[in-house]
């Protein structure tokens, strides 16, 4: 009976409090879906290279590739842009079935003039996105990208930015990343962080990902 | 097939000795091979940059770096470049998807008996201001200048994007 008695003055509390921890981290697990899809909520007055009215509503067309970047970038920008080149070829007849923007991260100099005569020399859907900053901000922020203008003195300035493409479904619904590697290939990675297989059929996971 | 191995063999052997003749003295003159260059016992091989998109401001230049002294040096600074405003060293990386680009002021660094890449997402020669494109088929003079070694005029040759340099030679490995 006392042994009793101790045994669960001792361990009555421990339990009591693995439960409320387990009963807290599952609640957690429930309500948080940290990398689930979700729907994309902004509204932003942008630019396109054509001197068009860009926002949100544009997004809804079609399912959307979007790469943040500028044109004072020596290599990882052309590099993205011409491998998006390769593959919008290498989609064929469903390339027409996603529309695709080159957003700048550097306002100040990538003007809509800059940035047509700058893709002109990449495949002609892609389209040039720029305009206020404030307005350019919140389409960073809601896709979650990076991007930060570092002074490098002497007037000159350089721009560290997520250097993967984002893709978004019709339902305007972030489903994953498209990252290079090693310059050569897009990789495919969901919103879990994985990468899908198989790892080289990048057209095949783009077009899971897009339901299309 | 005996013969065959020892064809490869002195193949071997006289490419060696011949490639090993380059590094063994210094030679006063840069004497430019292939698409190579030498000075002291540094070695250049093979810089390249990309055709640039239409209106472009900068460009990269990229290469190997070989250092045959048993002490290391430094690529202090790119000069004599007349086809940009400004030339600096710099180095990109890459994380968490982020693509950061820093200029090394003090140079970069070739260990004793080392080999350095300038390559795409890595080390890189930057041409700010360009004051022209980029274009197929050109050549873009610079002078590299090294602590130990001494300053050396090269060219880069102006290729595509899909340009691997590992790929497109085997020449010298
Ligand atoms: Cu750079």
């Amino acid at each position: 009976m006392i042994t009793k008695h101790i045994l669960l003055k001792r361990i009555l509390p421990s339990i009591l409090i693995t439960t409320v921890v387990l009963v807290f981290i599952g609640y957690n697990f429930a309500n948080k879906k940290p990398n689930a899809a979700q729907q994309i909520q902004v509204n932003f007055n942008l630019q396109d290279m054509n001197g068009n009215q860009f926002n949100q509503k544009h997004l809804k067309q079609k399912p959307s590739l979007l790469f943040f970047g500028f044109t004072h970038c020596p290599d990882v920008c052309p590099a993205s842009l011409q491998l998006l080149t390769n593959l919008i070829e290498d989609l064929g007849p469903d390339a027409d079935k996603i529309n695709y923007y080159f957003v700048t991260a550097d306002p100040e100099r990538d003007t809509t003039k800059i940035l047509k005569q700058y893709l002109s020399s990449f495949d002609q859907r892609i389209l040039g996105i720029t305009g206020k900053q404030d307005e350019l901000k919140k389409l960073y922020n809601a896709l979650d990208i990076y991007i930060q203008k570092v002074d490098l003195g002497k007037g000159n300035y350089t721009i560290d930015h997520t250097a993967s493409f984002m893709i978004i479904n019709k339902d305007t619904e972030k489903v994953g990343t498209m990252m290079h590697e090693g310059f050569s290939k897009f990789i495919v990675i969901d919103n879990y962080g994985k990468i899908q297989t198989p790892k080289d059929d990048v057209i095949k996971n783009l077009k899971k990902l897009l339901q299309l | 097939m005996k013969k065959f191995f020892t064809f490869i063999i002195f193949i071997i052997f006289s490419t060696s000795s011949f490639s090993g003749s380059h590094h063994s003295h210094g030679h006063k003159k840069n004497k430019e091979i292939d698409h190579d260059y030498k000075i002291g016992k540094i070695k250049i091989e093979k810089p390249y940059t990309f055709f640039t998109p239409n209106g472009a401001k900068v460009s990269a230049g990229y290469m190997k770096i070989e250092n045959y002294s048993n002490k290391q040096d430094v690529l202090q600074s790119v000069s004599n470049v007349s086809f940009a405003d400004r030339v600096e060293i710099h180095e990109m990386t890459m994380e968490n998807q982020v693509m950061k680009m820093r200029p090394l002021k003090k140079g970069v660094v070739i260990k004793a008996d080392s080999e350095l890449y300038l390559k795409p997402s890595g080390y890189h020669i930057m041409f700010i201001g360009l004051k022209e494109q980029i274009s197929k088929g050109k050549e873009y003079k610079a002078t590299l200048n090294f602590k130990n070694a001494g300053s050396v005029d090269i060219f880069f040759k102006a290729v595509g994007r899909n340009y691997h340099p590992d790929k497109n030679h085997h020449k010298h490995h």
